[in-house]
């Protein structure tokens, strides 16, 4: 069997503070989306298999 | 570039749809046993009941192939107790809770790993959330395998601990705050 779905923790007091501050210091760091140079890879052995298994 | 339709989403020639067809993921291996059960059995009974949602990533173009990774969502929320802050909206409004949405499994194709689709992936859900946020969505959580190289790749993907306190657990909860997100026009 896999796991269940853990629920996620309730944060309660300091810990809750914490997590808001952390949210705010953050949300000055705006970030993009992270760069994924190697996919041409994949999508280049993907279209390989599919015209092999045409053949 | 980006492309939406509903339920859909299409970002640099890949495509993020729903599963509709659980017969492909019947088979599907990313190389860890909790992962492979739950989409091979499991994920049908959760969304019979209406537990969990899977997409599957896919190449744009490329029908009939494999699922390159299948990713499975279900609703979540961010609750603060005990507090005096909370998070505060300009007109006044307080609220002691963040909605959010929980990766509940995650899994790229074991013969596709380390080449950057996990990432993509990751990038494709929080423009889907940002693009399609129906209900209201700020945050996107995930219980990460406590394990050095999951961490790693979360962390790489700009995720962080919701708590320390479940650091001995199996999994980690960590948390990405989608308006962190710079947008890609």
């Amino acid at each position: 069997m896999a796991l269940p779905i853990a629920p996620t923790p309730i944060l309660e007091g300091r810990e809750a503070s914490n997590f808001l501050k952390k949210l705010k210091e953050e949300f000055k760091h705006k970030k993009p989306l992270v760069s994924t140079p190697k996919l041409n890879q994949v999508r280049e052995m993907i279209l390989a298999n599919a015209e092999q298994g045409k053949k | 570039m980006l492309s939406r339709e509903r339920n859909r989403l299409y970002l640099d020639g890949w495509a993020l749809q729903p599963l509709i067809d659980h017969s492909l993921s019947e088979k599907f291996d990313c190389g860890e046993d909790d992962l492979n059960e739950f989409f091979r059995k499991d994920l049908v009974s959760h969304e019979k009941e209406l537990l969990t949602k899977t997409f599957m990533l896919i190449l744009e173009g490329a029908i009939g192939t494999k699922p390159v990774a299948l990713i499975s969502f279900c609703n979540d929320s961010i609750r603060l107790k005990d507090i005096k802050e909370s998070i505060n909206l300009p007109d006044g409004k307080k609220y002691p809770y963040l909605p959010a949405v929980k990766i509940a499994r995650i899994g790229v194709r074991a013969d596709l790993c380390g080449k950057g689709i996990g990432s993509h992936l990751l990038n494709m859900t929080k423009m889907l959330f940002l693009k399609e946020n129906r209900t209201g969505c700020r945050i996107v959580t995930v219980d990460a395998y406590n394990k050095e190289r999951v961490l790693k790749f979360y962390k790489k993907n700009y995720f962080d601990f919701v708590t320390q306190k479940d650091n001995k657990n199996k999994t980690r909860t960590m948390f990405y705050d989608l308006m962190r997100t710079i947008v890609p026009r």
